[in-house]
């Protein structure tokens, strides 16, 4: 070839190289805290990064100077002198400024070397500015710092997208067999990965996570080249169905001019970014409803069957009917009435539930939300001196108490030491505001008080901590407090009677239904029967309505996205008007053009909207596996709740095709009104 | 003489331009009988081209009758007007104008797929074999000279066996060596299918060889001259 080549083997590295590197100023830059924790204090891993970083900016520096020296040479106006020029510049600045910042850092911390190897040079690779200059009394580095991140971010933009545009200048037959290989590599990969590597991790393994987020990266890389390498044959499968398909995917492969090409990519883009975002934010909504749900349906019965104000006295016989109802899974009873709560340092109000220990784990799942403590304590009180002292890490002082108390209640006759102090659970949050352990002790204030000369005078119960639980509301872990349901009884003074039953059902949406069912049997004994939905209306109601209204912002996303795709269609028409004529003049309707062009934005939104919805399933797929942490003090989960609805999929899917369908119309029409006579007439 | 191919009947044309009617053609009378070659010359605006369109139902006259074999078709509406173009009407026009997606093969093709499912693979073929380019079947537009264009075009205004195939200035822009090939072809199509041709032209050597010469000026049919001595197989019943 004895023409000259703008891309030289040099600006080919320098693409990949700087395409690279970006990447990797990317990946340390997210993972930096990890980074940062793994090798403070162990310099040698810091001597190592910074060597390493050296080299990498060293080898730019090196490469785009030998690069510059080539496009020098290339003779002004020569086909992509001014990309390779500016690839070459951008590449060497960024290589100058961070070495150069390196350099005024490492000078200004030269105070303590170790200071530098484990803190300054990290900060400065890692963005972790607050860390690095707590100690240093240098006011003017933090603004230095930030200049040169947003002058590396800035020209990091610059390669990404110089080192693109240059990728354009390498023959096609080259970068086809570029990318042969690149494929041939990536099968393999994606062989080993599946073979090897799990999808999702075990909890709190951080290798196993690695090559969990490893495995579904790869899988989605050639997922995406997979889709690419069809995009071809695809079409012209499309192409087979008829003639109108055929124009339409054929306008769609042609070479575009400048303005449309750039129109159609954007749109195209445009209708995946947003039906990404639209199903993504969905998912995470619905995962906030999944979690709340769980968490309801964990902590409440799916059916309460109850009086509105009175308590049940003959209730054996409505909880043997209830259990015997087809799809009642268990059924267990109930006593409940608020109380107030008192430790040693503080005192708070709660709803005191009276649980028959025996039953209650069939309906609710109180045994599993135990942090500490046991259910069984409930009705062995005395064994939670056994454990605690092995189990709870307390003071000596408090194992001294914990032994006198225990040596205490084992010298008592059974039964008093049965009946003086029973066991008492309580929420988490609760806990916290007492400062509870489990085997503390509390004072429990029942507004069921004796009559005294005075009036009510307020019954107060001696318990012990017998467990504590996380349900994750923090309503509920704040303000709940279970006991054994004789215990109760007796305390209260509701010998025999029980408030409610709490039932559980077999399919928690059924649950209405059965409630009905239920309500039908008991009759009319003045007994109300309600089911979760009922009990949770408001909540689930306000849900409902945060989604909705989320559906209908970011569906104005997707609205604009049809936009572009209305004014690429526009400029398609402007261009293809000819063709227009051609056709129309040798027979085709107005209708058959019509279609035409509306199957051409069709295809338009259905790619955008095929990449947006998978992008959406691989970052959902991502944050439900992998999950992204957040902080529980604030939000009171510990993860961010995802769940994947495949009915949201469809009706994303098809809002974005019926939004592109609606942009597609009026270009339609306005092609199909092109005048053969006035499209042929004068070229 | 029986009914003739198209009847031409009192056809006028106004245009309407910048809000100032322009009457292109002023009462236009022409019969074209089955089978004929005709060829329309005449100074540059003097409304050729809108005859032509006229008569190819791209455009409908201001006033006047336009009958295809005793109908009208200047009353269709425009979906069956389509329909009457594809299987009735073959243009070429003078820039070729071929679909540039498209292979030279599909281009011709293309009457055929828009009319429905058959697929008109062997004929296009062997049209294209017909006008000489069995060897550039695949080949797009923009990879054909402008003379094989031009015979493309010919191929795919015959695909559907049109009783009237229209042509304005076919060979204007092409040099006069491949001009002569193409003009040959014409007369070669006509003499061997039958095919009626009425073709505008400026070129005075092949206006001299056609039997049917019509003059325009200033929207007029100046004169409508046949040739004493009809080549040929000229006139033949199609
Ligand atoms: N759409 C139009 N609007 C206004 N004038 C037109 C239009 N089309 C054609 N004309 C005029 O009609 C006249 C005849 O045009 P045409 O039929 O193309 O002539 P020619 O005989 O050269 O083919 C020209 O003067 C042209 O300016
Ligand atoms: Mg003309």
């Amino acid at each position: 070839m004895s023409q000259a080549r703008p891309l030289g083997l040099r600006t080919a590295v320098l693409c990949g190289f700087g395409l690279v590197h970006v990447a990797a100023v990317l990946v340390f830059g997210a993972t930096s805290t990890q980074w940062f924790q793994a090798s403070i204090g162990n310099d040698l891993l810091w001597l190592r990064l910074a060597i390493g970083w050296a080299t990498c900016q060293l080898s730019l520096a090196l490469l785009s100077a030998a690069v510059l020296q080539r496009a020098a040479r290339l003779p002004r106006g020569a086909r992509g002198r001014a990309r390779t020029v500016a690839l070459g510049i951008s590449a060497g600045l960024h290589a100058l400024i961070t070495s150069t910042s390196v350099g005024i850092l490492l000078w200004a911390a030269r105070v303590s070397m170790g200071h530098v190897l484990g803190g300054t040079v990290a900060s400065l690779l890692f963005g972790l500015t607050h860390l690095a200059y707590a100690d240093l009394d240098l006011s003017w580095l933090p603004t230095l710092y930030e200049t040169v991140t947003t002058l590396q971010g800035l020209s990091s933009a610059l390669i990404v997208v110089l080192s693109m545009s240059c990728w354009f200048l390498v023959p096609t037959a080259r970068r086809a067999r570029f990318w042969w290989g690149f494929d041939a590599v990536l099968a393999v990969a994606f062989v080993l990965v599946t073979t090897l590597f799990p999808i999702s991790s075990a909890e709190g393994d951080e290798t196993s996570l690695l090559r969990a987020v490893v495995r579904v990266s790869v899988t989605t890389i050639f997922g995406v080249r997979v889709i690419l390498r069809l995009v071809g044959p695809l079409l012209s499968l499309f192409e087979r169905i008829g003639f109108r398909s055929m124009v339409a995917a054929r306008h769609l492969r042609a070479k575009k001019t400048g303005f449309l090409a750039a129109s159609s990519t954007l749109s195209i883009l445009a209708v995946a970014v947003s039906s990404c975002m639209l199903i993504s934010v969905l998912s995470v909504m619905g995962g906030f409803r999944a979690d709340l749900k769980k968490k309801i349906l964990g902590n409440h019965a799916h059916i309460v069957i109850d009086k509105a104000y009175e308590e049940l006295d003959d209730w054996e016989p409505l909880l043997t009917r209830t259990r015997e109802t087809e799809g009642v899974v268990g059924a267990t009873p109930f006593l409940q009435v608020e109380v107030m709560v008192s430790s040693l340092s503080n005192r708070a109000g709660a709803i005191l539930r009276g649980i028959d220990a025996e039953t209650v784990s069939e309906v609710t799942d109180l045994a599993q939300n135990l942090t500490h403590g046991k259910l069984e304590y409930l009705q062995h009180p005395e064994r939670i001196l056994d454990a605690s002292i092995d189990t709870t890490k307390t003071g000596a002082l408090d194992a001294m108490i914990n032994d006198a108390e225990h040596a205490a209640a084992k010298g008592l006759p059974d039964e008093t030491k049965e009946d003086s102090m029973p066991g008492l659970i309580v929420g988490q949050e609760l806990a916290r505001a007492l400062r509870l352990v489990v085997g503390d002790r509390v004072t429990v204030v029942s507004p069921r008080g004796d009559l005294g000369p005075t009036g009510l005078i307020p019954k107060t119960r001696p318990f012990r901590i017998a467990g504590i639980f996380y349900s994750g509301m923090y309503e509920y872990d704040m303000k709940h407090a279970y006991i054994d349901l004789s215990v109760a009884q007796r305390f209260l003074r509701s010998e025999g009677r029980i408030s409610g039953v709490e039932v559980k059902v077999e399919e928690v949406e059924d649950a209405p239904a059965l409630a009905a069912q239920l309500a039908s049997m008991v009759g009319l004994s003045g007994l109300r029967v309600r089911d979760w939905k009922m009990m949770n209306q408001q909540l689930f109601g306000a849900l409902a309505l945060e989604k909705l209204a989320m559906f209908i912002t970011l569906g104005i996303a997707v609205l604009i996205a049809g936009f572009s795709v209305f004014g690429t269609l526009t400029l398609l028409v402007q261009e293809k008007r000819r063709e227009v004529g051609i056709l129309k003049a040798m027979g085709t309707s107005a209708r058959g053009v019509i279609r035409i062009f509306v199957i051409e934005g069709l295809l338009i939104g259905a790619a955008g909207g095929l990449m947006g919805l998978g992008l959406g399933f691989v970052l959902t797929f991502a944050a439900e596996h992998f999950g992204i942490r957040m902080n529980p003090e604030v939000y009171y989960i510990d993860k961010l709740p995802v769940h994947l609805d495949p009915t949201e999929f469809a009706v994303v899917g098809a809002a974005t095709v019926l939004v592109c369908l609606a942009a597609t119309l009026f270009p339609a029409y306005q092609a199909s009104r092109v005048r053969p006579v006035d499209a042929l007439r004068y070229d | 003489m029986s009914d003739p191919l198209v009847s031409v009947q009192n056809v006028t044309k106004t245009f309407q331009h910048e809000g100032r009617s322009l009457q292109v053609l002023k009462g236009i009378d022409l019969d074209i009988g089955s089978g004929e070659m005709v060829t329309i010359v005449g100074p540059s605006g003097a409304g050729k081209s809108t005859l032509l369109h006229l008569i190819g139902t791209l455009d409908l006259p201001t006033e006047g009758r336009i009958l295809y074999g005793g109908q009208d078709v200047t009353r269709l509406g425009s979906s069956d007007l389509a329909e009457f173009r594809n299987r009735s009407i073959g243009f070429v026009f003078q820039f070729h104008h071929l679909l540039p997606e498209f292979t030279a093969l599909e281009n011709v093709m293309m009457p055929g797929l828009i009319q429905g499912r058959r697929r008109y693979d062997a004929r296009a073929k062997q049209l294209l074999e017909e006008v000489g380019l069995s060897e550039r079947l695949t080949h797009r537009p923009g990879e054909l000279s402008g003379g094989e264009q031009q015979r493309v075009a010919l191929a795919r205004a015959l695909l559907m066996e049109p009783k009237l195939v229209l042509a304005d200035e076919p060979t204007g822009n092409l040099d006069s060596q491949t001009s002569a090939s193409v003009h040959s072809l014409f007369f070669d199509l006509n003499r061997r299918h039958g095919i009626t041709f009425l073709i505008v032209t400026h070129s005075r050597d092949f206006a001299d060889m056609m039997p049917r010469r019509v003059s325009m000026k200033d929207g007029r049919i100046d004169s409508d001259e046949r040739r004493a001595q009809p080549l040929e197989n000229q006139g033949k019943p199609a």
